[in-house]
């Protein structure tokens, strides 16, 4: 009889327990993001530019990054942006590439398909390259590519890029804020994605703690508590090829060529 | 036996105190997220409320006939400097949102407006701002999901509860309104 009450017990607070852990999931449909080529600066996914274009590209961004100092302005095409507006990919790739160090970094996307163009400016360029400024670029953008083609047009306004974010060394930052407590949101929980997982994990650590209050009565489980209300958020970004860890919070403009 | 039995009532109690406190942990730490992704959607609110003036004055420049608009506009922002808390800011900024929506579709009527060049600066100041708003935005509102579930939804709703967290409000887009402007050329 005390054997079923036991395992009942267990059963619910196991049960209480995982669910706890679950909670936090379904996120808001998001664009699916290729991965950046190795090139990182240049890729042309849609196919549509000259390989010497992109050996150009990649040679400027990289003394840009250098001129810069972490800097980084990052050209991609692609076929099509599906059933999200050219802003919500943008933001979303510029995002999970981290494009640029301490937010300096500038995406120019074209959307072939659809025939769109975007200049996305992280926040630590936002001073740097203004709004206006990137419509200007983008319109500068279709009137070549009527006249010159692609792969000039591409190549100008990349240039374009280059020159006023290199030109300029004073930043001045939009919003000014102080950002870096919000580097934990796109990490976010690893608990919510893995609903399994979180269960074994929560049998294992019942198991272990039950374990620890019959032989030595919780020491382990008290230092591991004290542990964890010491350790707080946590922080660090992860994974991208090359990005510098940039954020972008929507700057920029947005075209048709 | 009796020892036993001790023990695990021991065990469940700790067991519960350590469930409650993660409860909390997290709770603390989402409406944290909360609270920040706030204050980004209101720095974002406040630099179209900004823009507005200018706006307004470009516009009004021009004589059009759609006098009501300026009524409008300034009843929406007298709403927005009036609104305390997050839901009535949520609610001012969307009537700003649909107000300005309906003077730029009124410019449309107006040519000389299409070519002046500081009006379309600030239809691309205006457009930015949208979208950066709508950046802001659905940051907010992630964030406030996940707040919100560990609020509604049990067990964690229980705890919650009784430590006195309420959810936060989303904000919505509207149709039409909330979407940037296009300047497309």
């Amino acid at each position: 009889m005390k054997q079923i009450k036991r395992i009942t017990t267990f059963t619910i607070i196991l049960l209480l327990i995982s669910m706890s852990f679950g909670m936090v999931a379904v996120q808001a449909a998001e664009p699916k993001i290729p991965n950046p080529t190795s090139e990182f600066y240049f890729n042309d996914f849609a196919k549509i530019l000259d390989p010497s274009t992109g050996t150009d590209i990649v040679s400027l961004g990289e003394s840009t990054f250098k001129a810069t100092e972490g800097g980084q302005v990052v050209f991609v095409s692609i076929d099509t942006i599906g059933d999200f507006t050219i802003e919500e990919y943008a933001n979303a790739l510029f995002n999970q590439w981290k494009i640029g160090t301490e937010d300096k970094g500038i995406l120019f996307l074209l959307s072939m398909q659809e025939r769109e163009s975007r200049i996305e400016v992280g926040y630590g360029y936002e001073g740097v390259l203004t709004d206006i400024e990137s419509n200007k670029l983008l319109v500068k953008f279709s009137e070549l590519n009527q006249e010159a083609g692609l792969d000039a047009a591409v190549k100008t306004i990349y240039q374009d890029i280059s020159t006023i974010v290199t030109g300029n060394g004073d930043l001045v930052q939009y919003p000014d804020l102080n950002r870096s407590e919000q580097q934990t949101r796109t990490e976010n929980n690893f608990f919510s994605e893995n609903p399994i997982m979180t269960m074994v994990l929560g049998i294992i650590v019942i198991i272990l703690v039950i374990i620890d209050f019959v032989l030595t009565g919780g020491r382990v489980t008290f230092f591991i508590l004290r542990m964890v209300a010491a350790s707080s958020r946590r922080g660090g970004g992860g994974g991208g090829n090359y990005g510098g860890g940039g954020r972008s919070g929507g700057g920029g403009s947005s075209g048709r060529f | 036996m009796k020892n036993k039995s001790w023990i695990i009532i021991i065990g469940i109690v700790i067991l519960l105190a350590v469930y409650v406190v993660g409860v909390q942990r997290n709770l603390v730490n989402l409406s944290e997220e909360v609270n920040a992704s706030w204050g980004d959607v209101e720095i974002q609110y406040q630099r179209r409320a900004d823009l507005i003036p200018n706006i307004v004055e470009t516009v009004k420049a021009q004589a059009i006939k759609e006098q009501e608009i300026f009524t409008q506009i300034a009843e929406a922002r007298s709403k927005l400097a009036g609104a305390a808390n997050v839901q009535e800011k949520i609610n001012a900024n969307a009537e700003v949102s649909s107000v300005l929506g309906r003077l730029l579709a009124i410019t449309e009527n107006y040519p000389q407006l299409k070519q002046n060049e500081g009006f379309q600066d600030l239809r691309i100041e205006l457009e930015g701002t949208e979208n950066r708003i709508a950046v802001a935005r659905k940051f907010y509102n992630d964030d406030v999901k996940a707040f919100n579930k560990m609020v509604k939804v049990f067990p964690t709703n229980i705890t919650a509860g009784i430590l006195g967290y309420d959810a936060f409000p989303y904000i919505e887009a509207e149709a039409g309104a909330e979407k940037a402007p296009d300047v497309k050329f």
